[in-house]
Parts: structure tokens; C-alpha cells; sequence
């Protein structure tokens, strides 16, 4: 186990220095010039003597692995400048939209889990039965549904005509309520459909017809014995949708006007905030593999034996 | 009365369509008694088997007949009542220990959930109980057999927790699906000495094999299997020493011709 961790991290290290040298070439080839936009948000008709300027001031004179070192080791000490969109240090920016960005997908993740775990379970259990007819409907809809047509039906249903939540984000978890369910229909849909096919998929096994013989009921072989073996593929695509409920968040947050990475990521791109976008994609690669990571214990510590598979090979 | 395990006119077909896959068979066993099901693969001899155990999806088979133990019709009695027989007084015992026992739960907590089900036993005492029982069935570290994961455990050592289940509890009888099929030679004979050891404990064994030596070796009554019909029954060495059915003559052939090669072997 620990041999597979510390090759697990090394790993994660090449990736991110990848991501990294990825994102800050495409940013830096993207053909716009940092110093002459910045510039022009000064001055409304700048000299090339001004733009020059400023170019020297923020070290864009540098040649691109100069940049790209300082850009570096900007990430370990926390100074990497301000933003063009909100004049607040980058760093400061991002912790305070991580951290909401983190919320509303944490709450996704709560509603993904209540939604997926019993709706599957029960759909194994009555197959083919008239809840299961339903919800394939339903899930194959939620799969199809645009995650901002859904966002703005559910303001309309809940905020406008019931008048349950405001329209703005409230305060607190409130306001995530909304948002954090429209975010989560897509991908829970997508796990019902693969969560009941893993569980029809156990219900044949051996294990499953020996313990029937030894007299134990159908609900207790199914949420005893075949969830466990039928988690682990829900759980590895589970952790790589995690990635699309980031990317999906700029949708939502900016359809019910909350202030997370996502926005921030997509003002920054606009502002052409080089240092913002590059150091906002680490970050979202960053969790992204994190989660890949994750997926792979849990499933270790569901399936013991997935270890020795992984030996023999 | 001793509760016996009757079979009667017990016929499967397979839905939709009327293709018989058993028909129309009867036996009949008795506490301490064993019987061995004798066929080729796809003779019938594993459905026979399931049927009894109840395991065939009503949707995809249709059983008729009648499997009565004691007095309890087991294909007409609710699944409450049938689930306080099986793995209880009539135990199961797979084709395959390897899969047969789920591959996340360690062997301790799956003896334990079904001794829970059939017992009142507390805790402590079912732990004793089980490391008891997997001694008695040769495992010589049951601490750590109560703690492994199946994957962790040799097949030979499998089936012999998986014996140690059926012995767990006051199993009238025993079926058993090829105990022996995944088995090697040596762990075979001690499989065999297990059933044996149940059978003298007045255990009635019904056990489905295609395997002579197996039947040999168990002794009993035998039922000849060929296309979902019984073709010949008896003892088991009187049909070794006098049968005139070709079939019957065919498994005996291969039974001597594997018997001579471990004989080759050994000398």
C-alpha cells in the first residue's frame, strides 16, 4: 500500500507539472499581449513607451522560462499578483472562490449520493417493475436535459412561482440548495443507469445464488452483500465527473449569480488575466486528479481482493 | 418421524417453450443416508439440484412436481418458511468455493450472518463457535481464516469453510453441487472423509458429481442421470460391478482411465 501511494504522488507530480507547462505555453501563445491590455484599462490611448513600461514592471519582458519559473514559485509563496478583475491579490481570489466553488460541489456531491444510492438500489430490486420503467424515463431525460435549461426551470418553478428561495443567492447553505441540485441532476442520472446495471451484473454471481441458498433475504444479499461489490465502477466514473461538476459550476454559478471558481476562471479568460486562468487550471487539475486518486482507494478499501488482481498483472 | 427429503415427479422446463430439461424424476432420501446424482454436464443433475434448493427463476424455468421435506411442500411454501430451511436443515453446498462466498466480506462475517439467522447464539459465542467448527474441518489457524478475505484462501481450504458452514448449523441435509470438481486429488479425499463424517452423524447427503470415484468413495444409493431422465438406480458398487447401460459404462471407462493415470503417477 505504501509503495502504491508514493507512486500514486509521483504521479500526481508529473501531472501537474504537465498541466502547468501546458496551460501557461497555450496562455502565452494565445497571441494577446498582457501588457498592452493592461495598459489600455489605464490609459485610454496608451504610447508604446507606456505599454513598454508596464511589460518591465511585471517582468513580461522575461524570456518564457524565466516566466514560467517565477509563475512557479509565485504558487509556493503566495505572490502572484494581483487580478485584472477584481484588483485583489490572485491568491486571496482564489481561496475565497475555491472555497465557494467547494461548497456548492460539495453539496452537489450530498445530493448525487441521496439520489443515486437508493433510486439504483431500488430499481435492482424491482426491475423491470414500474419504478423502474419510471425512472429509466426520467434518467434519460435528466442525461439529455442542458444543465442551464434545468438551472433556470427550477429558479422559475421554485423562486419565481413558489417563492421558496430568492432569486439571488441567500445567504448561507440556503443558497445552495438551488444550484447544487441542478448541478447534480446530470451526473446522478447518468449513475442510476450505470449503478443498476453494476448491481444486475452481481445478482448472477455465485456468491449471490449461495447466499440465497443459506437462507438470507433478498434485501439483505442486496444492500449487504451486492452494493459493496457493485460499487467501484460508479465510484471511478463518480470521481471523473467530478472534473465536469467543477466545469459545470461556471454554468451554474453564473445562471444563479454565485461567485465561484468558475465564473472567476471564465472573467478571467475574458480579462485576459493570464497568470488568473493558468493558475485557476493547476487548481482544477490539481482536484481533478485528487479525485481519480480518491476513487482508487475507496475502491481498494471496498474490494480487497481488486489488490491481488492488481499484483498478478 | 425422521424427516425425510421426497422428490416426486419433479419436471423443469424452460419458459417460453416446452423444452424438458428434467422429467418427471422421483427419489427419495433419508437422515444418514446419501445419495449421489451421477451424469454428464447438462444431464439435469445440477438443475435437479437447484430446483430443490428453490434457485431457478420462476420467470425462466417452470417446476412441477412435488419436493417435500417432512412435511413442508418446498415449492409451494412462503419465503419466510423456506428461508428458515435453507442453510439451516438443508444446506447448500457450490459447485465452485472460490466464487461462492462474497469476495468483500471477510469469511468470519459471512459465517457469522448466517449463523445469526438461524441461531440465538450471542456474540462471544458464535465467535467460539465458528473457530471451533473451522478447526474441526482442518484448517489449522482458524483465527486467521476467520479474518482472511476469500481471495487469501486456497480452494481446498475454501470448500472446507464452506463445509464448515453446512456443519454449522442442524443441517438434516446436505446438497452438493461437484464438491469435489475444483479440488485436487489429495484435497478431494478429504472432502470426501468430511461428508463421510457428516453422513455417520446421521446427515442425509444428496451430492451430484459425474465423477465415479467421487460416488465410490461416498458410498450409498446412486441415480444415473441422462438427458433430464433417471436411466439407472441402485447401489453405488453393485452399478460399478454389474451395469449393462452403455452410459453408465462410459463414466465408469473415464472414471478408470483418470483412476489409472493417478495410479501411473503414484507408482
Amino acid at each position: 500500500m505504501k509503495k502504491y501511494i508514493g507512486k500514486r504522488i509521483i504521479n500526481f507530480l508529473i501531472v501537474l507539472v504537465g498541466v502547468s507547462i501546458l496551460s501557461f505555453l497555450l496562455i502565452a501563445w494565445s497571441g494577446k499581449d498582457p501588457a498592452e491590455i493592461i495598459a489600455h484599462r489605464g490609459v485610454s490611448n496608451p504610447t508604446p513607451e507606456q505599454i513598454e513600461m508596464i511589460r518591465v514592471e511585471m517582468g513580461l519582458d522575461q524570456p518564457l522560462p524565466v516566466r514560467y519559473i517565477q509563475w512557479l514559485s509565485g504558487m509556493f509563496t503566495g505572490e502572484l499578483g494581483t487580478s485584472l478583475t477584481t484588483h485583489q491579490p490572485i491568491v486571496k481570489d482564489l481561496h475565497k472562490y475555491l472555497a465557494t466553488t467547494t461548497s456548492l460541489v460539495g453539496m452537489a456531491i450530498l445530493w448525487i449520493i441521496v439520489l443515486t444510492v437508493p433510486i439504483s438500489l431500488l430499481c435492482a430490486r424491482k426491475r423491470n417493475r414500474l419504478f423502474d420503467q419510471v425512472t429509466r424515463g426520467i434518467t434519460i431525460c435528466g442525461i439529455c436535459m442542458p444543465t442551464f435549461w434545468l438551472g433556470f426551470l427550477l429558479l422559475l418553478f421554485f423562486a419565481i412561482h413558489l417563492k421558496w428561495f430568492s432569486v439571488l443567492p441567500s445567504p448561507g447553505w440556503r443558497g445552495f440548495l438551488l444550484p447544487s441540485f441542478a448541478l447534480a441532476v446530470p451526473s446522478s442520472c447518468s449513475l442510476i443507469r450505470i449503478m443498476r446495471s453494476s448491481l444486475l451484473a452481481e445478482l448472477s454471481s455465485d456468491y449471490v445464488r449461495f447466499a440465497k441458498a443459506r437462507g438470507l433475504s433478498a434485501n439483505r444479499i442486496l444492500v449487504c452483500h451486492i452494493l459493496r461489490n457493485a460499487l467501484p465502477p460508479v465510484v471511478t466514473i463518480f470521481f471523473q465527473q467530478f472534473g465536469f461538476l467543477i466545469a459545470g459550476g461556471a454554468v451554474i454559478e453564473s445562471i444563479f449569480s454565485i461567485k465561484g471558481i468558475g465564473t472567476y476562471l471564465v472573467d478571467s479568460v475574458i480579462a485576459a488575466d493570464t497568470i488568473a486562468v493558468s493558475t485557476c487550471i493547476v487548481v482544477i487539475a490539481a482536484i481533478f486528479v485528487v479525485a481519480n486518486f480518491m476513487a482508487d482507494i475507496i475502491n481498494r478499501l471496498l474490494c480487497p481482493w481488486m489488490v491481488r488482481e492488481e499484483n498478478d498483472t | 418421524m425422521m424427516p425425510s427429503l421426497i422428490i416426486d415427479h419433479l419436471s423443469i422446463n424452460l419458459r417460453p417453450g416446452t423444452d424438458n430439461l428434467v422429467s418427471e424424476i422421483s427419489f427419495a432420501i433419508k437422515e444418514g443416508e446419501s445419495l449421489i446424482l451421477l451424469g454428464q454436464s447438462g444431464s439435469g443433475k445440477t438443475m435437479t439440484c437447484s430446483a430443490v434448493l428453490n434457485l431457478l427463476d420462476p420467470k425462466k424455468f417452470k417446476v412441477s412436481g412435488s419436493v417435500f421435506f417432512g412435511e413442508t411442500d418446498l415449492l409451494n411454501s412462503s419465503e419466510k418458511q423456506r428461508r428458515g430451511i435453507y442453510g439451516n436443515q438443508i444446506v447448500y453446498i457450490p459447485q465452485n468455493p472460490m466464487t461462492a462466498l462474497d469476495p468483500s466480506m471477510r469469511i468470519g462475517r459471512q459465517m457469522d450472518e448466517t449463523l445469526r439467522l438461524h441461531s440465538d447464539k450471542s456474540r462471544q459465542q458464535r465467535y467460539n463457535y465458528i473457530l471451533r467448527l473451522l478447526h474441526d474441518v482442518g484448517l489449522d489457524d482458524p483465527d486467521r481464516v476467520y479474518r482472511a478475505y476469500p481471495h487469501m484462501l486456497s480452494g481446498g481450504m475454501l470448500q472446507r469453510v464452506i463445509i464448515a458452514m453446512a456443519m454449522m448449523l442442524d443441517a438434516k441435509f446436505v446438497l452438493a453441487d461437484e464438491p469435489t470438481t475444483a479440488l485436487d486429488v489429495i484435497h478431494r479425499n478429504g472432502i470426501i472423509d468430511l461428508f463421510s463424517q457428516m453422513k455417520a452423524n446421521g446427515v442425509g447427503i444428496l451430492m451430484v458429481t459425474h465423477d465415479f470415484a467421487t460416488a465410490l468413495q461416498l458410498g450409498g444409493n446412486i441415480l444415473v442421470m441422462k438427458e433430464g431422465k433417471i436411466i439407472e438406480s441402485g447401489e453405488v458398487q453393485s452399478v460399478f460391478d454389474h451395469t449393462t447401460e452403455p452410459y453408465t459404462r462410459s463414466l465408469i471407462e473415464a472414471y478408470s482411465l483418470s483412476y489409472a493415470f493417478t495410479k501411473g503417477a503414484e507408482s
